[in-house]
């Protein structure tokens, strides 16, 4: 073929995909009327298109679409549960009417089926029977005087100790508005309350919620909360220690510019806390810091981030046995791309990474052991060390809001489009709606937070004065 | 301990229907695009650990842009647009070039040409389609491809991160040579 001609076919073969300028359509319609080897060829192309956009697509075995899902997902597949389940539901109506018929060919479709069952969990569990939740109650009593917005609640030696806003004078007195004081509360059961007086965090909320103390952590020394104090002019990261819940002290926090916490951990009679730092050449990484109750001082090395990272934050952090955890996410590729990372560390300093497909909600210390909550996705992570994790499904769950795990029982509160539950659980895997009796839930969508203490479960409105308790009835 | 028994799940008829219909986004994309995607990747990538791989990191970026309230207007658009990019990055990456085409053209059709799991194509007529497919440049075939899905050459350039006049050139000469491949295999049959 000419190069004269290939380029008229090139022309042709533009055309398939693209729209011709005027001139090349009026040039190419020129040499195709003269030329039959062009038009034939061109025509031959046009078929080319049309005969690949004919092809099949390609088999792919159920082995294949089982390893992608477990690659997506972590987990096997739930498609095929969730068609059993599905086909369960129907089956149940068939079963109204025709009882024998039904359970025939219900087994009929699960034996056909053969579903393999979802990977095991690596931690023991309460129960191993899904159907038998142990016993429990729900309240919403209180007495005295509770925190009126719980930002924070953490199960604690003794009882809850909570930080939430109290009144908040000159303003309309909306959570998280200026001049809105926090206050510790002390509960023993979550139902008795006091309000702590003489107790200065010395904060002022910023209008958007974002000063206060952001987590608590307990341990053997006492307590050490962590959050952003400041007087209006601009706030700080801050930290206060207590031996006994009672009495705080505001601790000396080294330079923190550009720095933040995000969570605290017990370790040993330390604190770890962790969080991020941004550098002046607008690098943010995560930071950890450690804490005896009395002072703090920088802990982890600077350079957590791979190279290509233009930010990282460690988020949530727990401790158990001699493995320190972290939560955080890696943005990368520019900022298009968030992965989310645990990391793990013997001594706070030296920390080891690995991506992780869920979207942690929070980092919770079990049986020993490890549970990270997917918000989304019906994922969860555990380890026993830290090193090793599964993935597993949660099933029953659409968005979560917050899971805590008292005597036995886990208690999740859920989302779905807008409308609030509770769900129960013996292994943090399985989930069903708790009875609620006629405790209301229309409000824990607007931020609920979950801790537990004991055999008791507690529910505070973030966004609200509410509480209900969940007393396990082990 | 074991893993919940099937007929724990089967007869928890009470979750039956909030787990069905719970990650209706992301199990939906995944059920009904997973096929193609891969099968579009491994026309791609003439390698089908490749495409799997590269199938795993589409749906994985696809779960990423929806937790975060992202939701694709056109999940199936995007999906190929993210596997193409994929495609061509990886390429670029590899310095995939000519040394890469060259390997993946020199391996024979009965590992390539006839995917494990594809069995016998459908007919002669793809099956030489399929060979001659894979004589073109990784991103000449990744554009062909995504054309055969109904994408626009401007959607396609945009994909595979070209300009509008590189992507002219770059299907064009594309067509021209997988029809230039097809008439020798015509001859030489």
């Amino acid at each position: 073929m000419s190069t004269i001609h290939g380029a008229y076919l090139e022309l042709a073969a533009i055309a398939v995909d693209f729209d011709l300028e005027p001139e090349e359509a009026r040039t190419l319609e020129g040499h195709l009327a003269t030329c039959r080897d062009c038009r034939s060829r061109a025509a031959a192309i046009r078929r080319d298109a049309v005969a690949l956009a004919g092809l099949s697509v390609l088999p792919v075995s159920r082995q294949t679409s089982e390893r992608l899902w477990r690659g997506v997902f972590g987990r096997r597949s739930s498609l095929t549960t969730a068609r059993t389940l599905a086909l369960a539901a129907v089956l149940a109506l068939a079963l109204l009417g025709a009882a024998l018929v039904g359970a025939a060919v219900y087994r009929a479709i699960t034996e056909d089926l053969a579903l393999t069952p979802n990977t095991p969990p690596t931690l023991p569990i309460a129960s191993p029977d899904p159907n038998a939740l142990p016993g429990y109650a729900l309240a919403t009593d209180v007495a005295g005087q509770p925190p009126t917005r719980g930002e924070v609640v953490a199960g604690a030696p003794g009882g809850f100790v909570a930080f939430g806003d109290i009144s908040c004078p000159g303003s309309e007195g909306g959570a998280g508005s200026v001049d809105c004081q926090q206050a510790v509360h002390l509960s023993p059961d979550g139902r008795e309350w006091e309000q702590l007086t003489g107790v200065e965090l010395g904060d002022v909320r910023a209008d958007d919620g974002s000063a206060g103390v952001a987590a608590v952590a307990a341990g053997p020394a006492g307590y050490l909360a962590v959050g952003t104090a400041g007087t209006g002019d601009g706030w700080t990261e801050a930290a206060w220690f207590s031996s006994d819940a009672r009495a705080w002290t505001r601790i000396d926090v080294p330079d923190t510019t550009d720095a933040e916490f995000s969570d605290v951990a017990a370790l040993g009679d330390a604190w770890i806390i962790v969080g991020h730092r941004t550098t002046p050449t607008g690098v943010t990484h995560p930071a950890a810091w450690r804490s005896d109750g009395l002072t703090i001082r920088p802990s982890a090395g600077q350079e957590l981030d791979p190279g290509e990272t233009v930010t990282a934050t460690f988020d949530h952090v727990a401790a158990s046995g001699p493995a320190i955890v972290a939560t955080g996410f890696v943005v990368t590729d520019g900022g298009d791309t968030s992965v989310t990372y645990l990391w793990r560390s013997s001594d706070g300093t030296t920390w080891d990474s690995q991506e992780i497909r869920v979207d942690p909600l929070d980092l919770l210390v079990v049986a020993e052991g490890f549970y990270v909550p997917g918000e989304y996705l019906n994922v969860h992570a555990r380890s026993t060390d830290g090193v090793t994790w599964s993935l597993d499904s949660t099933l029953g769950v659409n968005h979560l809001l917050g899971v805590a795990h008292a005597a036995g029982l886990w208690v999740a509160a859920d989302e779905k489009d807008g409308v609030g539950s509770l769900l129960g659980s013996t292994d943090g895997s399985l989930w069903r709606p708790l009875d609620l009796g006629s405790v209301e839930l229309d409000w824990i969508t607007d931020g609920v937070v979950l801790a537990a203490y004991g055999d008791t479960i507690l529910l505070v409105g973030s966004g609200n004065a509410r509480i209900i308790r969940v007393e396990v009835s082990p | 301990m074991d893993g919940p028994e099937l007929d724990e799940y089967a007869t928890d008829l009470a979750l039956a229907p909030r787990v069905v219909g719970a990650d209706s986004a992301i199990v939906a994309a995944f059920e009904a695009y997973h096929a193609e995607i891969l099968s579009f990747l491994r026309r791609a990538t003439r390698d089908d650990e490749v495409a799997e791989d590269l199938t795993q990191e589409t749906f994985l970026r696809l779960m990423r842009e929806l937790r975060q309230g992202r939701a694709p207007d056109n999940t199936r658009a995007w999906l190929y647009r993210v596997a193409s990019n994929l495609v061509t990055s990886r390429g670029r990456r590899l310095a995939v070039a000519t040394a890469w085409l060259r390997r993946q053209v020199s391996v024979s059709r009965e590992q390539h040409g006839e995917p494990p799991e594809a069995g016998v194509l459908r007919d002669e007529r793809s099956a030489e389609l399929e060979g001659a497919l894979a004589t073109v440049s990784s991103d000449a075939r990744t554009a062909l491809l995504l054309s055969a899905q109904g994408f626009s050459g401007p959607e396609i350039g945009e994909a595979i991160g070209r300009t509008h006049g590189a992507t002219r050139s770059l299907m064009a000469r594309a067509r021209v040579s997988l029809r230039a491949e097809l008439e020798r295999r015509e001859v030489r049959a």
